[in-house]
C-alpha cells in the first residue's frame, strides 16, 4: 500500500525566466546599457515611437550605441523599419507566442555586437496582458497607450499600468478625432501608478518628444555608471 | 497562451520533485495564482488538464505517457493583490481601478499579487524499510513573490 505524503515547495512557475532575466539584466550592467522595454496593443505605435526616438537620440547623443530588438509574431517589417535608421536590429519571430520572454532576449542579444555604455530598446509583442508578467531583465518598462484606444485603458489593463515606470500617451495628434481626453487618462494611471512618468506625444508630427527623450537620456546616463571600468 | 508556458514550467517541477521524492503518482496540485500575475486561473486549468490527460492513449505525449500525473486535482488559490501606504503604512487588498489608501488617501504600492507559484503537491510514495514516508517541507522561496519593484 502506497502512503501519501504532502510535499511543500513555493516554487515560483517563472522560475526560469526569471533566471534568463537575471543572465541578461547582469550582462547590461556590465556594460551600463540601458534596456528598455516597450509594450502596449497592437498598432498602438510602438515602432513609429521607436523609429522618431532614435532618430532623436542620434542628434542628441551621437556617440550612444543604440541597439534595438524587435519582436512580433510574424514578418520582419518592424526590423526593416528600425534598420533603415542604421542601427543594429535583431527580429524575434515568436510564431504565435503572445510574448517576448528573457531566454528570446539573451538569445537575440548573442546577434548583436553590444558596445558598452549604450541604450537598448526590445519592442514587445503587441499585447497590453501577457507582456506585462515576463521580465525581460529590462531598466524600464513602458507602457503605450494610443488615443483610438479610449480613456479606460489604464483601468481595464490595471496590471499593465500598474507595473510600469513610464506611460506613452501616443497619437496624441487623433485626440480630436477620437475623443481622447489626455488629462483623464493622465489621472487615471496617476491612481494606478503614482510613480510612473507620464509622457504625451505624437510621434507623427514630433509634439511631446522632448520630454520623452530627456526622460530616457537621464537613465541612460544613470546607467553608464554601473559599466564596469574594467570591460572597455 | 502564456499559461500554458507555465503549466509547462509546472509539470518538469512536478517530475523532478516527484523523482527526487520516490513518489510513483501525483494525485494533488495545489497553485497560488496573484491577482495581479497576468495569468488565467480559467486557461490554467484548461492547460493543466490538456498537458495530464490525454484524450486518446495512443495520443499521449511525454509529459503523459507514464501517467504520473493522470486524474490529478489541480487546486487553485487566487490570491488578490495587496497594496501597502507609503504614508501611513496601511495594507489593503487592491480592486482593479484605484490603489488608494482607505485609511488617509495616499497611493498604494503594490507588495504582493504577481506571483504564480506551484504550492505544493501530494502524491503515493510507497512504504520503505523505514516505514510511512513522511509530509516534507522543502525550504520555499523567501519571497515566492518575486516582486522586483
Ligand atoms: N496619426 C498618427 N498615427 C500614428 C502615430 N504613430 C503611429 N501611427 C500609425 O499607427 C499605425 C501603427 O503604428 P506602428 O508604429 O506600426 O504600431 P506598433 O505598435 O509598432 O504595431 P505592432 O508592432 O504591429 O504591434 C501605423 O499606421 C502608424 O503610421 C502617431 O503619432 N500619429
Ligand atoms: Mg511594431
Ligand atoms: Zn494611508
Amino acid at each position: 500500500m502506497p502512503a501519501t505524503v504532502k510535499v511543500v515547495l513555493g516554487k515560483s512557475l517563472r522560475e526560469a525566466n526569471e533566471t534568463w532575466a537575471g543572465r541578461v539584466r547582469d550582462k547590461l550592467r556590465t556594460l551600463g546599457t540601458l534596456a528598455v522595454n516597450l509594450m502596449g496593443s497592437p498598432g498602438c505605435g510602438k515602432t513609429t515611437l521607436l523609429c522618431a526616438t532614435l532618430q532623436r537620440l542620434r542628434g542628441l547623443a551621437p556617440a550612444m550605441p543604440l541597439y534595438v530588438v524587435e519582436g512580433d509574431p510574424y514578418t520582419t517589417r518592424d526590423a526593416e523599419a528600425v534598420g533603415a535608421q542604421g542601427v543594429p536590429v535583431v527580429q524575434i519571430n515568436t510564431r504565435g507566442g503572445c510574448h517576448l520572454d528573457a531566454r528570446m532576449v539573451d538569445e537575440a542579444l548573442r546577434h548583436l555586437d553590444l558596445k558598452p555604455r549604450g541604450t537598448l530598446f526590445i519592442e514587445n509583442i503587441g499585447n497590453l496582458i501577457c507582456p506585462g508578467g515576463f521580465d525581460l531583465g529590462e531598466d524600464l518598462r513602458v507602457a503605450l497607450l494610443s488615443a483610438p484606444e479610449g480613456n479606460d485603458k489604464p483601468e481595464k489593463y490595471a496590471a499593465m499600468f500598474r507595473r510600469c515606470d513610464a506611460v506613452v500617451l501616443s497619437k496624441m495628434d487623433l485626440c480630436g478625432p477620437t475623443g481622447f481626453d489626455p488629462g483623464l487618462a493622465r489621472e487615471a494611471v496617476r491612481r494606478l501608478n503614482p510613480a510612473a512618468a507620464v509622457f504625451s506625444l505624437s510621434a507623427r508630427d514630433g509634439t511631446g518628444m522632448g520630454p520623452w527623450t530627456e526622460w530616457l537620456m537621464d537613465r541612460a546616463a544613470a546607467k553608464r555608471s554601473t559599466a564596469d571600468p574594467g570591460g572597455v | 497562451m502564456h499559461e500554458l508556458a507555465l503549466v509547462d514550467q509546472m509539470i518538469r517541477i512536478l517530475r523532478t520533485k516527484a523523482r527526487e521524492h520516490g513518489a510513483t503518482r501525483i494525485t494533488r496540485v495545489r497553485v497560488v495564482v496573484g491577482g495581479l500575475s497576468c495569468a488565467s486561473p480559467w486557461a490554467l486549468r484548461f492547460a493543466f488538464e490538456a498537458l495530464t490527460r490525454p484524450q486518446r492513449p495512443e495520443a499521449a505525449g511525454p509529459l503523459q505517457a507514464d501517467g504520473l500525473l493522470a486524474g490529478a486535482a489541480l487546486d487553485i488559490v487566487e490570491r488578490p493583490a495587496v497594496a501597502r501606504c507609503p504614508r501611513c503604512g496601511q495594507e489593503f487588498p487592491l480592486d482593479e481601478a484605484m490603489a488608494a489608501c482607505p485609511r488617509c488617501g495616499s497611493a498604494g504600492k503594490v507588495i504582493s499579487g504577481t506571483e504564480v507559484y506551484l504550492e505544493s503537491f501530494e502524491a503515493e510514495v510507497p512504504e520503505g524499510p523505514e516505514g510511512t514516508p513522511k509530509d516534507q517541507v522543502e525550504e520555499p522561496k523567501e519571497d515566492p513573490a518575486c516582486l522586483r519593484r
